[in-house]
């Protein structure tokens, strides 16, 4: 019998309709967790060189982690991956809900879809029974419509579902997956794949149970560290109250609160569009994910603005930021209707707003003119024109189609120097945090496999919020300036850490809030967690190991798709210009200090420092040797 | 709407035709949950429809002395985040596995509007599925104040489930077995594991200054 995980993974043919159950080795386990470690495994080994992210060969795998469904602290994060129609590159990427654990419930760790259906279709997993059912009545719906609609066609409203808006089914290279309507796997356009291959959706129910190998000890093990992650948001963070939108006035004090585009890092009345704001006025109540003890989720109301009525969880920090300053509005009703709008056609904002402010900016430097831009008068902080703007990308008429592709196949198409105001990593626009204020954000940024976003690492330690946190910094960076952003010593170190956990953490499923943002729940207890629930003996060490293997092989991903070394790198504007103004005047990372770093990272990593290719023998020590072909 | 239209009770589960009303939320209702909840809050003005507002001051006065363990379980749907740590919690404490389905608790949702109403057992007065039990495994303990349930003593009609007017007991199929909430004995484990506090487990004395259930609204009618 196996303990925290299933051992059953489902598979998907979408092309000829049939379904068929893989069983899990415990070898997979013990060797890359589940989650995320077990997508980038299956990705490498069944999707063929060179795939077009929209042909029927992508392959698209959601899983759980293997302490999804436990009341381990946050447990309930999915991985989904696939070759990203964004970047073309490796994708990750995560969410919360209730989906994985039910899935769990289900029977299964994880699903892998492949071919493409010639007509719409959903997925409806029933505990062991799986059905491909017609989705043509679906088409066209919004998310919120698809999720009401599947509960009234299947009858049950306890179900979980993943599902796609307009926006997956148009294509648009940057289209989210939704799970439970508003929790969002947003990045890298996992959305489109899916629009790709005719699935709208995916509805599940699970009435099974999931099980632990020693029940005493996870109870207790699980039990403290949720106390601990409690204890930490209520003396520190307080997400609970005010979403992760609490921290943008502070970021934006610090100076770090991307404006119009990156150009400055401070806009005045950001309050407006901040955390505590929208919560005296707004907020109706929190939510939360599966077994999770933040609950950092918040759910507004709007009843009338110039935009019309809005309700919607969120708008979180990214949301903040990308419908705030990054377009320089503080417009807090547009702010509120364009998230609502974002979600239920499920977008990715992150990447939405970096596109839109780079349109934004190509229309102040008179790069593009009305001509281009249907007559929408772009200047910063014009929301209606931006809300129009919006409609028109979901529909993908005139302009809106071609704000759909990737940033970087819109830099291209409209040339004249554009790329040069394009905020992208190997294509994925930056998330809303400037890498010039925190060196190991900036390192960060340029080494994760799918492009610029705070996820791969999200280091706040390094803040030195707390007496906790200044230790941590010191300890994990090896340097007494480890809770300095502004100083790079130690800070490669430091990143390499967090990211090897961070894979350990979305292999385990656990969402790091609760890891490595909050450091409640360290590395020690996710090996007792891990080895408690599954009866595989593990350490925080080979959980390292783990971490690094599961970096290792999203980095011979990229490589076999054609990445160089030179994609590690920041966009022009983050390594060539000072920030201009506001609170952070003067500060700048530069391109020498970025390859410094980036030399000591890959030694770290036992990767070639000119090449940047993982060497033969770091794959020998993390016994991968197998995919040294690919390099 | 046709002629030979009967209406059916509106407590959810109920197929009984109507024979009252409800005081405050005006829904229709059959003559054992008019009655129960009567009883029940001794308060004319509450039904089991409505789900909401149910008061204890009542039944703290009267009734609550009488249980001998000291707290009760009051459940507070504006605090609920909808995390359903409380249903692992409960299936562990009572099955030694993570489930939904073997909860003794369940959140009920509505995920457009965000909303959790945590569903649980409230040990009621006067109980209407120890009225409903042809069998002797649901009884009042008249000493504490719990409705105990016996499995063994179980036939497995059902007719529990759907006398509760607050869907607070449940079958599972794949066990062919009720579950029900027993307070884990005095010391609940969905409470422990609730970090938004929608769930407490206070002092008797304390209750009456208290709604036992706070609910925002009907989840089963203004919902739709």
């Amino acid at each position: 019998m196996a303990f925290g995980f299933c051992g059953k993974l489902l598979r998907v043919d979408l092309k000829n309709r049939v379904t068929s159950v893989e069983a899990l080795s415990q070898d997979l386990f013990e060797n890359y967790l589940g989650g995320r470690g077990i997508n980038v495994k299956y990705l490498l080994d069944e999707l063929p060189q060179n795939t077009d992210p929209f042909s029927p060969d992508n392959v698209l795998i959601v899983s759980a982690g293997s302490l999804g469904g436990t009341i381990a602290p946050a447990s309930s994060r999915l991985a989904i991956a696939a070759k990203s129609p964004e970047t073309g590159l490796y994708c990750k990427t995560t969410s919360g809900g209730h989906f994985a654990p039910e899935l769990k419930m289900a029977g299964f760790d994880g699903i892998i879809f492949t071919g493409a259906a010639d007509e719409p279709v959903y997925v409806c997993i029933n505990d062991g029974k799986v059905e491909i059912r017609d989705a043509r009545k679906f088409w066209g719906k919004d998310v919120r419509e698809t999720d009401r609609l599947l509960k009234e066609e299947l009858n049950d409203h306890r179900i979980s579902t993943l599902s796609i808006g307009p926006a997956g089914e148009n294509l648009i290279r940057y289209a989210a997956v939704m799970v439970n309507i508003y929790r969002c796997a947003s990045r890298c356009g996992m959305g489109a794949v899916m629009g790709s291959k005719n699935l709208k959706a995916v509805a599940v129910r699970g009435t099974g149970s999931v099980r632990v190998a020693d029940p005493a000890r996870f109870k207790e093990v699980a039990f403290n560290a949720r106390e601990s992650s409690k204890q930490d948001q209520d003396r520190w963070y307080r997400y609970f109250f005010f979403g992760t939108q609490r921290g943008l006035v502070w970021a934006n004090e610090a100076g770090f609160n991307p404006t119009r585009n990156f150009q400055t890092g401070y806009i005045k009345d950001a309050y407006k569009v901040g955390g505590e704001y929208i919560r005296e006025r707004y907020q109706q109540r929190e939510t939360g994910c599966g077994s999770c003890v933040i609950n950092c989720g918040t759910y507004y109301e709007m009843e009338k603005s110039p935009f019309g009525p809005a309700f919607s969880e969120g708008p979180e920090w990214e949301t903040c930021n990308s419908f705030g300053a990054r377009v320089g509005s503080v417009d807090t009703e547009f702010l509120l209707k364009a998230n609502e709008y974002a979600n239920i056609n499920g977008l990715d904002i992150s990447s939405l707003g970096t596109i839109i402010g780079f349109a934004m900016e190509l229309y102040e430097k008179g790069i593009i003119t009305k001509k281009d831009t249907d007559g929408l008068d772009l200047t910063w902080g014009n929301t209606k024109e931006i809300f129009t703007l919006l409609q028109k990308i979901v529909a993908r008429e005139g302009f809106g189609k071609l704000l759909g592709e990737s940033i970087k196949t819109i830099a291209e198409s409209i040339g004249n120097h554009a790329e040069d105001y394009a905020i992208h990593v190997k294509g994925l626009g930056l998330t809303s945090c400037d890498s010039r204020l925190t060196k190991p954000y900036a390192l960060a940024f340029t080494v994760n496999p799918r492009g610029g976003d705070h996820l791969h690492t999200e280091i706040i330690c390094q803040f030195g919020a707390t007496p906790e946190h200044v230790e941590i910094a010191k300890r994990v960076s090896g340097s007494q300036k480890g809770a300095n952003p502004l100083s790079g010593e130690g800070k490669t170190r430091m990143v390499k850490y967090h990211e090897d956990f961070v894979c350990v953490s979305d292999s385990l499923g656990i969402c790091f809030f609760h890891t490595l943002s909050s450091h409640r729940v360290s590395p020690d207890i996710m090996a007792e967690l891990f080895e408690s629930a599954t009866g595989i003996s593990m350490s925080a060490d080979r959980l390292q190991e783990v971490g690094e293997r599961i970096l290792t092989l999203e980095r011979i991903f990229n490589i076999r798709e054609g990445m160089q070394r030179s994609d590690d790198a920041l966009p022009k504007r983050m390594v060539e210009e000072a920030i201009p103004d506001g609170p952070s005047k003067g500060r700048a990372v530069t391109k020498k200090e970025i390859e410094a770093m980036l030399e000591e990272y890959y030694a770290l990593h036992g990767w070639d420092p000119v090449s940047g290719f993982p060497k033969k023998q770091t794959m020998k020590t993390l016994s991968i040797d197998e995919y040294s072909k690919y390099l | 709407m046709p002629k030979d239209f009967i209406l059916r009770c509106g407590s959810t589960g109920c197929r009984n035709s109507v024979s009252a009303r409800c005081g405050y939320c005006g829904i229709p209702l059959c003559d054992i949950h008019s009655r129960t909840l009567k009883s029940l809050t001794g308060d004319e003005h509450f039904c089991g429809a409505c789900h909401a507002y149910i008061s204890v001051s009542g039944l703290a006065e009267r009734d609550i002395d009488r249980h001998l363990i000291p707290n009760i379980l009051l459940s507070n749907s504006k605090k609920c985040t909808g995390c359903r740590s409380c249903e692992l919690a409960c299936s562990f404490e009572l099955y030694g596995e993570f489930s939904y389905e073997l909860s003794a608790i369940r959140v009920l949702k509505e995920e457009e509007r965000a909303k959790n109403f945590p569903v649980v057992c409230l040990q009621c007065e006067n109980p209407p599925c120890v009225d409903a039990c042809p069998t002797d495994a649901l009884i009042k303990n008249g000493e504490n104040g719990l409705v105990v349930f016996k499995d063994e003593e179980c036939n497995r009609c059902r007719a529990c489930v759907s006398a509760c007017p607050y869907d607070a007991i449940f079958f599972n199929e794949q066990r062919s077995r009720i579950i029900k909430c027993d307070l884990c004995s005095g010391d609940p484990a969905c409470v422990k594991a609730c970090a938004p506090e929608a769930l407490e487990w206070i002092k008797k004395h304390k209750v009456g200054e208290r709604k036992r259930v706070v609910l925002e609204m009907n989840p089963y009618r203004e919902g739709k």
